[in-house]
Parts: C-alpha cells; structure tokens; sequence
C-alpha cells in the first residue's frame, strides 16, 4: 500500500481496475494492490450470495418472451442492458414506491 | 430466501377492465403495482471509492394501486383482475412479491396495456316491456335480443313464422312481417340467432320441421338491420333429422361473421350432432361433431371462440350426459368427451356458456355447475344451494373473461341472477319481482348489461328487460 497525494480521474481509477485498487481511507489517498480473497477465504455467507447470483444470471435465460421486451423497452436508449435490469428487478432496486 | 423470474406474461385488456396472467419458475405470492401514469426514470447513486457513482436507475411510482393475485397461497401462476377501469387509458403496472433475495422485493419489468375503445353501450330499459306476439315462442336459446342501430330487437321464433320486433319509442314493432319466412308445410320447430359483428345483419339458423321425415331442413337465413327486412332462406341441410323427439338447430358466427351450425340428426341409425359451416356460397360437407354413444340427443349449443376462431359445441342426452367437442379454426373435430355428470332429474335443462372455456350446469335438487377447461377437462365442480328451477340460461362475459352468470325464474316464479367472477366463488342469489312463467332466454347485450326475454302469462305475452349485470 502507498499514499499518494491526490484522487485521480474516475477513469485513471478504472483503467487500473483489476491491477490497482485506488481508495480513500480516512482521508488519505491510497493505493494498493487489487485485493485477491481465495476461495479458501470465502466465508459461507458469500459462497451463498455468490451461487443465488448465479443462478439468477443464468435465469434470464427462463424469461418469457414478452417480459423480455419490456426489459428490452427500458434499457432502450440507457447505458444498462436488459440483463443489468432484470437483476436489479431480482434484488428489489427497479421499483421504488413512495 | 424465494426468487423467481417470469417466465409468462399476457394481458387481456377490455374497455373497462383486463386479466392479468403471469407465470413464474418458483411458487410465490405476487402482488400487481399500478398505476394509470407512466413512473418517473430515476438515477440511482451510491459512493464507490469516495466518488459518487451511477449504478442504475429506478422507476420511482408516487401513488400506485396494489392488487394481490386471485389464487391463495404462493402459486406458478397468477391471475391478476382488474376493473371499472377508464377506456382507452394505458396502465402501467410491475409484478412483486414482497420477500426476495435478502428480505427486498423481488420485481418484474415495467409493463403496461392500453385499454380498447368502448363504443356507446346499449341502454337498460327502467322496467320490463310487454307485448303481445302472434304464437307461443319456441325454444328460448340464447341470443334472442340484440341492441343494433341505438334500440333493441329481438328475435322471436314461431311455429308459424319467424318474426324480429325493433323497439320504438317504448313499444316493439314488428318488422317486414309480409316478409317473414314461413314453412311451406310442416312447422317451425326451433331457431338460433346470432347479431354479426358489425351490427349489420341478425343471422338466424332454424329447423323447419316437415309433415314427411325425409323432407326436414335445417335453414338459415339474414335479417338486414340496415333496411329492417329480411333476406332469402337457403337450405343448410336437408334430412337433418327424423324419428327422434328433438328437432334442434344452433348458430355461431366466427371472426369473419361465417355462420356455423350444429344440427342432431340420424346416421345410419344412430343420434349425431352434425356440424356444417358456410364456405363462400355453399355450406361445407357434414362432420360428426358429438357422438352420443347411442343416446338420445335433447339439446346442443355451440358458440365460437371470438380469439381463435375454434368452434365449441355442447349436446345433452337421455343418459343424463353432457357432452363436448372442439374443432380449431380449419382443424377437425377431436374426441367426444363427457362430463362424468351423471343426475337424475332434468337433463334436458342443461345451461352452457363460454367464449374460450366452456363452462356446462346441469339442474337438479340444487344446482350443480360443471366447468370444462380446454382438454382433457377439468372436471370443477360447484354445487350451488338454489332452489330448482325450469327456466334458466348461463351465459359468459366477453369482459372480463371468465365471468358467468345464470339467469333463472326462481321457484317463486320470479326473475334472478347469481353470478361468479373469474377465479371466485359463486355470489349470493339475486331476485327481482319481475315474474317469470315460461321459458327464459337471456345474453351479453354488452359487457356489463344483460338482456333478457321471456314468456308470461296473460294477453301479453312476451317480456323483454335490459338490466346493469351484477358487477356494473
């Protein structure tokens, strides 16, 4: 880990994802390499998470055709695609009331 | 931990109402959000790394209405049903259930309908019309009054003529009586009705019944709306039926108002319903539509399936049977099926309704209603604590589909309905204090409005009345 005396771009942030994690902590600009957990390491709870997750990708496979348009007819025009929008429906972040 | 995708989706929408069906991978209880506006698109930020990122958007609904699932329990399918709703609106609507992944709701896509035109509907009369007619009406089917051109007919059968009565201020007239189709010889014995849908034409298929067995015909025949007067008769088919004590005849019409008839008759000794449909000027071959395995035919129905055009067609026999067939648009004829119905008393007062799922009752000590569903049938079955009755017809709803209702003279001789909306019970009886003494007939005028014609007593005796349907 180092500090480093400023936060860079978002995207000098980005184009060393996956090589170097750059972060703040408490304040201070750091950078350190991109963490790595083991799947030693995985603890119950995230195995879990980590297999619903997949489960849920692969479902989009399921979808009915029509319900597929719809998903298709809200990512029209947006940066998400049909797939980012079914699993946030999955996780409850598409609607929200009130 | 439940989650569930949507594997299915269809909407039915109808000018003031619309059924919602979904089916999921997992069973679950889902709930309907929705509103008549369209949800506003909004972002979604979270703080990643100490910047403010977009991660998404939501669909942000300020005052949606929430509409549970018919079906108890968490189930694969769910049926969503949704009323008195404004014509020509779009509804915008998400399904969820409210335990997902990490106690959040799970959530389908925005979806939305728009809801059909509904042209000005016909207007129930404040009380009963009656008038006089020149003969005893025949057999009571089921499409018997019409609203056409802002006023209503109706179409009266006769064992001397056929005769249709247009109401003018407050009074049936009856139309091109010079006219009216008469039997050469014999007797009518039995006719059935159907308005097109242009409102163009009353098509009317009957049963001329001769003094010779070999010369019975089964006709039909248009009444033009436009004009009032009636058209030619042509023969649908000759011999259709002798030696047996029930001269029937019953008429549908399909998406492209092509009148369909189902006719019992004869077959080298045994009873048939026969099936014939007009193809361009001529009628097609017969085909076997119901084999009663040897059992006397006393009535058949029929009615078509307005969204696929498959024709439905439903007899009852000595044997206390009740019988059905289906035969897809361009297709044949499947097996015979019976209703496992199996009654001691009044077969022949057997009810059938249905516009894509037939729905068969059978009269006895109580009511005791049968309900096909596609093939092979589900055998439902509601035993209803009604008092008997002679006179009665089930009819179904076009909107929303599903719901029935039977219209019946109650054992005081009066006029009542109980109806069922889709996927729930039977309501409680519901009497008027307009008498009934003979045969019944009533129909769909209109989504919500039901009209009604009967038989009474006295110097008038016919009776017309348009009323609100239970659910208006």
């Amino acid at each position: 880990m180092a500090k480093i005396d400023a936060l860079p771009s978002l995207d000098i942030i980005r184009g060393f994802k996956g090589v170097l994690d750059i972060y703040l902590w408490k304040g201070v600009v750091c950078v350190r390499t991109w963490p790595v957990i083991p799947m030693a390491h995985r603890t119950p709870a995230s195995m879990e998470a980590a297999h619903l997750f997949g489960e849920i990708l692969t479902a989009y496979g399921l979808i009915g055709g029509t319900v597929k348009s719809f998903f298709m007819a809200d990512s029209k025009g947006e940066t998400i695609t049909p797939r980012d929008l079914h699993t946030s429906a999955l996780y409850g972040h598409l609607h929200k009331r009130g | 931990m439940t989650w569930w995708v949507l594997t299915g989706l269809q909407a039915t929408p109808a000018p003031t109402s619309a059924v919602v069906l979904a089916s999921t991978n997992n069973a679950d209880f889902l709930y309907m959000a929705w509103a008549y506006h369209k949800p506003s698109w909004e972002a979604r930020y979270k703080t990643v790394r100490g910047r403010r990122l977009l991660c998404g958007h939501y669909w942000k609904w300020d005052t949606p209405t929430i509409t549970p699932q018919t079906e108890p329990g968490d189930t694969l399918t769910h049926t969503f049903s949704l009323s008195n709703l404004t014509p020509l609106s779009t509804i915008w609507y998400y399904l969820f259930a409210l335990e997902g992944p990490y106690d959040r709701e799970i959530q389908g896509p925005l979806c939305w309908f728009t809801l059909p035109f509904m042209p000005p509907g016909p207007i129930p009369t404040d009380e009963p019309i009656y008038w006089a007619i020149p003969g005893r009406i025949l057999r009571c089917g089921n499409r018997y009054t019409f609203w056409a051109n802002n006023t209503w007919y109706a179409f009266i059968p006769t064992s001397t003529s056929l005769t249709v009565w247009k109401l003018i201020d407050s009074v049936f007239n009856r139309l091109d009586q010079a006219n009216e189709p008469t039997p050469a010889i014999g007797a009518f014995w039995d006719a059935d009705a159907r308005l097109d849908s242009l409102s163009a034409y009353i098509h009317i298929a009957f049963y001329q019944r001769s003094t010779s067995p070999n010369d019975h015909l089964c006709r039909y025949v248009k009444f033009a709306l436009a004009t009032d007067t009636w058209g030619s008769p042509e023969t649908a088919h000759a011999e259709p039926y002798h030696g047996w004590p029930a001269y029937h005849v019953s008429l549908a019409l399909d998406s492209n108002d092509k009148p369909h008839v189902v006719f019992p008759r004869i077959d080298l000794g045994f009873p048939i319903v026969f099936y014939r449909n007009k193809v361009a000027a001529s009628w097609s071959a017969p085909e076997m539509a119901i084999w009663s395995h040897y059992r006397v035919i006393t009535c058949d129905t029929c009615w078509i399936d307005p969204t696929n055009d498959a024709f439905h067609v439903c007899a009852v026999t000595n044997m206390y049977l009740h019988w059905y067939n289906k035969r897809p648009a361009g297709g044949s004829f499947q097996a015979t099926l019976n209703s496992l119905l199996s009654g001691t008393n009044l077969p022949q007062h057997s009810l059938a309704a249905g516009v894509t799922i037939p729905h068969i009752a059978q009269i006895s000590q109580t009511w005791r209603v049968n309900h096909w569903e596609g093939i092979p049938p589900s055998t439902h079955q509601d035993d209803l604590t009604l008092a008997d009755s002679h006179f009665a017809n089930m009819i179904s709803s076009p909107a929303p589909p599903g719901e029935i209702c039977i219209v019946y003279a109650d054992l005081n001789n009066k006029l009542a309905t109980i109806h069922r909306p889709p996927g729930g019970d039977w309501g409680a009886e519901q009497p008027t204090e307009y008498d009934v003494v003979s045969p019944l007939t009533a129909h769909y005028a209109h989504p919500d409005v039901i009209a009604a014609l009967w038989e009474c007593g006295g110097s008038q005796d016919t009776a017309f009345h348009a009323f609100y349907a239970p659910w208006h």
